[in-house]
């Protein structure tokens, strides 16, 4: 399969899907840890790629997202951002109603 | 690259920004004051900013790049 369409189809497959640095239990990029923490504080089980291992991945996602910098994370196939945003979002309470809001529609 | 690069390059984009630079070498991080924001999200605001640095990012001679997008009203606030 071409990374484009595998990685079209991972967006596809998973409601949320973080691409990052190493893994959450072991990022290996300070922005993906903190990516991956406020994630997790969220209380959602969500997909991951690591991006390190898989750098055709790396190279490719950047030209679909429009978004050159990891980690991204996206909702139903939609690029939230980076680790800025996703904090900034926990943190302002924007982000759990968007991931609810999200897994309800999936549901339906 | 020097933060004078960035600053240059963002203010050619947003012409009458207020920029400051933290960081060096590879790792900067960026403050941006404009009107231009209002009414975007935080991901409209960092795309564009962003993409002028695409090159360099990829390269992985500019490894991290945090932006923090503001309006006026909200850098006074």
């Amino acid at each position: 399969m071409k990374t484009t369409d595998k990685i079209r189809k991972q967006l596809a497959d998973n409601p949320l899907i973080l691409y990052m640095k190493g893994t959450p239990t072991l990022p290996m990029c300070g922005f993906s840890s903190k990516a991956a923490a406020a994630l997790k504080g969220t209380g959602y089980d969500f997909a991951f790629v690591d991006v390190l291992m898989n750098p055709q991945i790396m190279q490719a996602l950047p030209e679909i997202s429009d978004f050159p910098t990891f980690p991204q994370f996206f909702i139903r196939g939609e690029l939230i951002g980076g680790s800025d945003i996703i904090e900034a979002m926990l943190a302002n309470g924007e982000l759990q109603p968007m991931i609810e809001t999200a897994l309800d529609s999936e549901s339906t | 690259m020097n933060a004078e690069d960035i600053v240059a390059r963002i203010l050619a984009a947003i012409p009458g920004a207020r920029v400051e630079t933290e960081g060096s070498d590879c790792s900067f991080s960026v403050r941006v004051v404009s009107q231009v924001f209002e009414g975007q999200n935080l991901l409209q605001r960092q795309r564009p900013i962003l993409a002028l640095f695409k090159e360099e990012i990829s390269a992985v001679t500019l490894h991290a790049l945090s932006i923090d997008a503001k309006t006026p009203d909200e850098a006074a606030s």
